[in-house]
C-alpha cells in the first residue's frame, strides 16, 4: 500500500507484484480446483517462479534500455 | 516405380505430374509406413487412412483430367495435432480437447488443402504444445526413430519422428520456443521457423500469443521452404544468383554455456565446412543473448496461464501433470515482471537488428545435447546435471524471443548413432536469404539424408 494524501491505496505495481506470493497464489489455485499438492510441492513450484522472476529482474538491470526521455528531464 | 519416401518433395512431384506414379500409390505407401511403424515410434495421436486415400484418388483423378494443381498435389504430409482440421478430431495432444471435432480447416491446413497435398493423420505433440519432450501423458510418448529409447524432441516430435520414419514428404509444426527446430535437431531432419507472423495461426491451439508461430519440418532447406511458398507470401528476396559469401557470427557466451563436447565438436566441424566454401566466421560477443531463455519462459509461463485459466479452472483434472504445474507456476507469475519481460525484449530486437548488420547468420547449436533418454528429468552435460528442459531450450529461445526467422539442419552423428542440428537464425524478414545459406551449409555438410537404423 502507498500513502496518497490521507487516502492509502494499492498503486498498479503492487497490485500487480507477486513477490512472497508465489506459495499462497499456487496454494489459493490448487484448492480452488481441488488439486491435492503437498507442502513441499507447493514450495518447489513457488521457488522455480521466484527463481526465474529473479533472472528477469537481473537481466533487466544489465540490459541498458534506451531512455524514453530527454536527459534534462532526469 | 518404387515409391521411396525419402526422394526429394520436387521429385515425388515430378513423377506424380508426368503420371509415373500415382498418388494413390504414394499415399497408400506412407500409410502403410505409418501402420507399421506407429506402434514402435507412437507418432500420430489420428493416422487418417480412409480419409487419406479418398484425398488422394481425388488427387488421381484430377491429375488424369489435366488439372494439376502444383508441385503439392497428391504428397502425403502431416500436421502436428494443435492445427484445426475440419471433420477430423483435434486434441492438441489433451484430453482436455479429446473429442474436439473442429468444423473448419486451421488457415496452413486449408492452404495445403487447396494446394492438394494429402493429410496423412494428426501428429503426436507435448500436451497443448508445452514441453520439449512429446513425453505425452495422455497418448503415450513419442519415440525417436534413431533410437526408440530416446525423446524425439518437441513440442513437434511426433512430426519430427513420422518424418524420419519416410512418413510423409513434410510436416505441419509450431514452434513456441523451439518446438520444430528441436525434434527437427533430434531426429535428423530439417525445421524452419520463419519470421512471427509469416504464416497465419489462425486455427491453431494457442500457447502464447506473442511467441507461437507455425513452421514446416521436412526433409531439406528446400523442400521445407517451397512448403512455406505455399502458405503464405516468404518475406525477404529472392535471388536466383548463388547467395554471396555470407558472413556467420558466432555468439561467444552461449557457445561458452554448458554444451556437449561432441555436440560442440560437429558442430564447429560444420562451421568450417561452411567456412571452406567461403563463408566468413566472427566471433561475437552477445552477453545479453543468454537472457533470451529465463525472459523467454516467464512470457510462455504468464501467457499460456492466460489462454487457460478459465478452461483450466473447469477442467483441470482433465490435464496432464507436467502442464498443470506449468500453468500453476504461470499463475503465479507477476503481471510486474512479464512488463519487465516485455520490455527486455524490446530492447533485445533492437539489439538484434544492430547485430545483423555485421553478419547474415548466427551460428548455433540446436541442441546443446543429444537427444536424451525417455523419462529422463536431467542430463549430464559437460559434467553438469541440467534439467533436460533447459539443456534442449537453451539455444533455441533466441530466435524465439526476437521473432526472427530459424532454421535447424542435421550437420552430423554422434559416435552413438543419433543426430545433431545446427542452427542458423536469420535477421526478421530475411526468410529467403536465410533458407539460401542454409541449403549452403547442406551442401557443405554433405547429409545424404541416411535412413535411421531398423527404419526401411
Amino acid at each position: 500500500m502507498t500513502e496518497l494524501g490521507s487516502v492509502k491505496r494499492p498503486y498498479l505495481a503492487d497490485l500487480f507484484r507477486s513477490d512472497g506470493l508465489e506459495d499462497q497464489v499456487i496454494g489459493n489455485l490448487a484448492q480452488r480446483i481441488g488439486l491435492r499438492l503437498t507442502d513441499g510441492d507447493r514450495r518447489a513450484l513457488a521457488a522455480t517462479v521466484r527463481r526465474l522472476a529473479e533472472q528477469v529482474r537481473t537481466a533487466d538491470t544489465e540490459f541498458e534500455h534506451d531512455d524514453p526521455f530527454p536527459a534534462y528531464l532526469a | 516405380m518404387t515409391v521411396l519416401p525419402f526422394l526429394a518433395l520436387d521429385q515425388i512431384a515430378e513423377a506424380i505430374r508426368t503420371k509415373k506414379v500415382s498418388p494413390v500409390e504414394v499415399v497408400c505407401d506412407a500409410l502403410a509406413r505409418g501402420r507399421r511403424l506407429q506402434p514402435r515410434l507412437n507418432c500420430f495421436i489420428s493416422l487418417l487412412e480412409e480419409q487419406a486415400i479418398d484425398e488422394a484418388q481425388r488427387a488421381e483423378r484430377e491429375i488424369c483430367l489435366g488439372r494439376y494443381r502444383g508441385l503439392l498435389h497428391g504428397i502425403p504430409y502431416t500436421v502436428k495435432d494443435v492445427f484445426a482440421t475440419a471433420g477430423v478430431r483435434t486434441t492438441a495432444g489433451s484430453r482436455v480437447l479429446g473429442d474436439w471435432v473442429p468444423q473448419k480447416d486451421a488457415a496452413a491446413v486449408a492452404s495445403l488443402r487447396a494446394a492438394g497435398a494429402v493429410l496423412l493423420g494428426k501428429t503426436n505433440t507435448s500436451e497443448f504444445a508445452a514441453g520439449p519432450t512429446t513425453a505425452n501423458e495422455h497418448y503415450g510418448p513419442a519415440r525417436n526413430p534413431w533410437d526408440v529409447d530416446r525423446v524425439p524432441g518437441g513440442s513437434s516430435g511426433g512430426s519430427a519422428a513420422a518424418l524420419a520414419a519416410g512418413i510423409g514428404a513434410f510436416s505441419l509444426g509450431t514452434d513456441t520456443g523451439g518446438s520444430i527446430r528441436m525434434p527437427a535437431a533430434a531426429c535428423g531432419v530439417v525445421g524452419l521457423k520463419p519470421s512471427i507472423g509469416s504464416v497465419p495461426r489462425r486455427g491453431v491451439v494457442m500457447l502464447s500469443w506473442s511467441l507461437d508461430t507455425v513452421g514446416i519440418l521436412a526433409h531439406s532447406v528446400e523442400d521445407g521452404a517451397r512448403v512455406l511458398d505455399a502458405l503464405g507470401p516468404a518475406r525477404g528476396v529472392e535471388t536466383d544468383a548463388a547467395p554471396s559469401p555470407f558472413r556467420i557470427g558466432l555468439p561467444i557466451e552461449l557457445l561458452d554455456e554448458p554444451c556437449d563436447p561432441e555436440v560442440r565438436r560437429i558442430f564447429m566441424a560444420a562451421i568450417a565446412r561452411a567456412c571452406e566454401r567461403g563463408a566468413h566466421v566472427e566471433r561475437l560477443s552477445v552477453p545479453w543473448a543468454r537472457h533470451a531463455l529465463p525472459v523467454n519462459n516467464l512470457i510462455s509461463w504468464f501467457e499460456s496461464w492466460a489462454v487457460h485459466e478459465r478452461i483450466f479452472v473447469a477442467h483441470s483434472k482433465s490435464y496432464g501433470e507436467a502442464i498443470r504445474r506449468r500453468l500453476l507456476m504461470g499463475a503465479a507469475v507477476g503481471a510486474e515482471d512479464y512488463r519487465t519481460a516485455l520490455r527486455i525484449r524490446h530492447g533485445f530486437v533492437r539489439r538484434a537488428e544492430d547485430l545483423f548488420r555485421r553478419i547474415d547468420v548466427l551460428a548455433l547449436p540446436t541442441l546443446s545435447v543429444p537427444p536424451p533418454p525417455v523419462g529422463a528429468e536431467e542430463v549430464e552435460v559437460a559434467g553438469q546435471r541440467i534439467s533436460t528442459l533447459d539443456a534442449l531450450g537453451r539455444f533455441t529461445r533466441f530466435a524465439s524471443f526476437t521473432g526472427q526467422p530459424a532454421l535447424s539442419l542435421p550437420c552430423g552423428l554422434t559416435g552413438g548413432g543419433l543426430p545433431v542440428g545446427l542452427q542458423l537464425i536469420g535477421p526478421i524478414g530475411g526468410d529467403r536469404r536465410l533458407w539460401q545459406i542454409g541449403q549452403e551449409f547442406e551442401a557443405a555438410i554433405g547429409w545424404d539424408r541416411p535412413v535411421p537404423p531398423g527404419i526401411s
